[in-house]
This record gives C-alpha cells, sequence and structure tokens, in this order.
C-alpha cells in the first residue's frame, strides 16, 4: 500500500486525471463512437498499482463531475474498478510492453474483459439512478433493446455490452502503445514498473 | 463559508404523490442559491438547465415509448405512442435526478474547490487527497491548451480531423502520442517538486486558507441529516 503511493505515483494521479479527461474531450471533438475516457485509469493501474488505479479513476469522475457536472460522479464506481482491473492485469503481466503481436493480443483481451466487467458494474447504476439514460447517442440503443423486450436494467446492461468493450480494448491497445513508447528507464521507476518493461 | 452546505432531502416515495415534491424543492435549492450572494442565481440555473435538459428529453423519448410493459396510451403521434406508465417512470426518475444534481450544483457554486478540500483535511481526509483534487483542477486548463495546441500542430502537418469515421481513428494516435508522453514527461518534476517541499514529511500540515465553522452551521448539519431519515421513513414506511 505504501509502496503503491510514493511521491512518483502522487504526481503521476493528477496528470493521470487529467489526461482521462481531455482525452475525453478529443474524442468528442473527433466525433468517434467511443469514450476513451480511462486511458489515465488503466496508465496508472499499469504503472503504480490497482489502488493507485482505482483512485484515479474514481478521482477523474469526480474532478470531472465538479467541473462539469455532477451526473457523472455515480459513475466513478465503474471507473474505480476499471483501474483495479488494470492494475491486476498488469501483475499477471498482460501489459508487458513488447513481444510482438502476442503483447498485443494479452493486452486486448484484457480490455475485452475489462469492458465486460465495466458494463456489468454501470448497467444498475445507469438503470436505477438514470432510468436507463444519460443524454448521450447511447440512448438510443437502450430504447432499441426495450423496444425487444428488455427491461429496464436488461437495456441498460446491453448498451453497455455493445459499447464498453470495444471502447475498453481500444483504450488497453493505446496504454500499451504508450508503455512501448516510453523509455524503459523511466517505467521501471514506477512501483510496478518491473512487470511493465520487457 | 458554506463548506458543507447539501440538502439531502430527497423523497424516494414511488408514489404519484410524491411527484410534485422535487421541482418544490429544487425552487427551494434556487432560493438558497439566491440568499447567498458571490454565487449568482442565473449562473446556478443555466448550469443546471444545460445539464440535465438533454437527459430529460432523453428519458421522455426513451421511457416515454418504449417503457417495457407499459399500455396506457395518453398521446399518438404517427406511429408513436407515448404511455401513461412510461412518462410517470420518466417524471418519476428525473425529479430524483434533477433534486441531487441541484443539490451538488449549489454545493459547487458556492464553494471554492480549495475550500472543500480544507474542510475535508479538516475533518481528517490525508492531504494527499486534497493535494490529488485540487493539482487535477489546476492542471486542466494548461492541459486543454495544450491539447489544443498539439491538434493545431499536427492538423498543420496535413492531419485531417473530419471525414469518414475510420480516417478520424486514424486521427486519434498522432494525437494522443504527443499529449500522453508529453504529460508524462512532466511528472518527473512534479515529483521533484514535492520532495522539494517536504510533501511526504509525515507532520501536521499547516493551510493557508482557516474555515469558521460556527456551532448554528454544526447545528443546521445535523438538522438536515434527521430531516432526511424523517423523509426516508416517512415514505418507506409501509402503508
Amino acid at each position: 500500500m505504501q509502496r503503491q503511493f510514493n511521491t512518483l505515483t502522487l504526481a503521476l494521479i493528477p496528470v493521470a486525471v487529467v489526461i482521462n479527461i481531455v482525452m475525453g474531450q478529443i474524442v468528442a471533438v473527433l466525433k468517434l463512437p467511443l469514450y476513451l475516457d480511462s486511458i489515465g485509469t488503466v496508465l496508472v493501474g499499469a504503472l503504480a498499482g490497482p489502488l493507485a488505479g482505482g483512485i484515479t479513476g474514481a478521482l477523474a469522475n469526480l474532478v470531472w463531475g465538479v467541473l462539469t457536472g455532477p451526473t457523472i460522479i455515480p459513475f466513478a464506481i465503474t471507473a474505480f474498478v476499471i483501474g483495479v482491473l488494470a492494475g491486476w492485469f498488469a501483475r499477471l503481466g498482460w501489459l508487458r510492453a513488447g513481444g510482438g503481436a502476442a503483447g498485443l493480443v494479452k493486452a486486448a483481451v484484457a480490455g475485452l474483459i475489462t469492458g465486460i466487467v465495466a458494463a456489468i458494474v454501470s448497467a444498475p447504476i445507469a438503470a436505477y439512478l438514470f432510468g436507463g439514460v444519460t443524454g448521450a447517442g447511447t440512448d438510443a440503443l437502450v430504447a432499441f433493446f426495450q423496444s425487444m423486450g428488455a427491461n429496464v436494467i436488461q437495456a441498460t446492461l446491453g448498451q453497455g455490452l455493445v459499447s464498453d468493450p470495444l471502447d475498453k480494448t481500444i483504450t488497453y491497445i493505446v496504454v500499451w502503445l504508450i508503455l512501448l513508447a516510453l523509455p524503459r528507464r523511466q517505467v521501471a521507476r514506477f512501483p510496478q514498473g518491473e512487470q511493465l518493461v520487457a | 463559508m458554506l463548506a458543507a452546505l447539501l440538502l439531502a432531502l430527497v423523497p424516494w416515495g414511488r408514489d404519484e404523490r410524491w411527484l410534485a415534491v422535487p421541482p418544490l424543492l429544487v425552487v427551494a435549492q434556487g432560493a438558497l442559491v439566491a440568499l447567498n450572494g458571490r454565487a449568482p442565481l442565473l449562473a446556478w440555473g443555466r448550469r443546471l438547465f444545460w445539464l440535465m435538459a438533454p437527459i430529460f428529453v432523453s428519458l421522455a423519448l426513451v421511457q416515454g415509448l418504449f417503457y417495457p410493459g407499459a399500455r396506457t396510451v395518453i398521446w399518438q403521434v404517427g406511429p408513436l405512442s407515448f404511455k401513461r406508465e412510461g412518462l410517470l417512470f420518466a417524471t418519476l426518475v428525473g425529479g430524483r435526478l434533477l433534486l441531487v444534481v441541484g443539490a451538488f450544483m449549489v454545493l459547487l457554486t458556492t464553494t471554492h474547490p480549495a475550500d472543500l478540500t480544507a474542510a475535508l483535511v479538516q475533518v481528517g481526509l490525508p492531504p494527499e487527497g486534497a493535494y490529488l483534487v485540487l493539482a487535477a483542477i489546476q492542471l486542466l486548463p494548461r492541459m486543454q491548451a495544450r491539447a489544443q495546441a498539439i491538434m493545431a500542430a499536427q492538423q498543420a502537418r496535413g492531419l485531417a480531423l473530419e471525414g469518414a469515421p475510420w480516417q478520424r481513428a486514424r486521427a486519434l494516435l498522432p494525437l494522443v502520442g504527443p499529449l500522453v508522453l508529453g504529460a508524462l514527461h512532466e511528472v518527473d518534476e512534479r515529483a521533484m517538486a514535492l520532495e522539494a517541499r517536504a510533501f511526504r514529511a509525515p507532520r501536521p500540515k499547516t493551510s493557508l486558507r482557516t474555515l469558521h465553522d460556527s456551532p448554528a452551521q454544526r447545528l443546521g448539519r445535523w438538522l438536515l441529516v434527521l430531516a432526511s431519515g424523517i423523509v426516508l421513513t416517512a415514505t418507506r414506511w409501509p402503508r
């Protein structure tokens, strides 16, 4: 616990929080059907450990909520889980930078699993707090699933399972590429860096 | 200073009789904001409106049209039929949301983040936590400016930010790379700056801000908690 939170991690977390938010905005500018707002979270989870990753995720939603509007604060729970999972996958060595195509596939699979878990965690929040909608384009998917006969929670889960796994897979691939591009010396200095350099 | 002001009165009643309560309470929140001279009522109202409007429209459309098991049609527009049960559900969720979000907005428009974190540190949040929140808030505008600069620079090199989805997706990597790598480069310096100021020293830290928490405020908070408890039991009690 203490090892996860050395000064380097402490300096990294706010930077990662801001990366999350700014990336979310860039994706909105590019009008891509993705979120990519957890790149920083996954990065901290990988570099520093599960708890640090989870805190980064939760904090990002909290700060974003303070700055724009509190509707995304409840999803801090999802963001926390994403960070913790990223930390565990890194511990297992699934995010090791290198290994060519095999390394890429491993990172992608880790992202896919994270996406499925994220959808399962988000669904009850979206269903009970927001009645299934978020005011974004993905609401059309919820309407579609409900018209097929699903109830509110099944419909939000369906919506999440369509958008989250793809989003998190791409997020993990991006993080893997970043880890590959960073100097190995810099990566290795983070608490969990040893598990990331090939 | 209204450091810990948060209206917690949320009617969770599922009954139709309670539908009128959230709008009334939101009006009360507005009055509260107006009382606090520093935070103009207009800003609160505008932010609340722009935040909630898309959610309300979406709620009315998705649940009004497609709520599972709804039968009573009350409004037919061409092939679309709005149903009573769905709209009731939408109103219930919408009112609840409006209230919670409104309360948060009261807190956010009346309290500076630095005051909020200072108050949290006073009641036991580790100073590291306060640092994380405030550093992120301060860093954001700088990073947004940098993202803008990177986008402009890459466009000047011929990067297309518009066009087919595949083309826009390809624009992602040339933007992510410089942004994230540049930001991570800064982490080292930030860590050294923290160490140089002995931030991790296990000693009590002094704060530039001191907060005045009057007994009346403390009493008010406890009364709010009590009132929430009463509302909760009153609405949930089996009649």
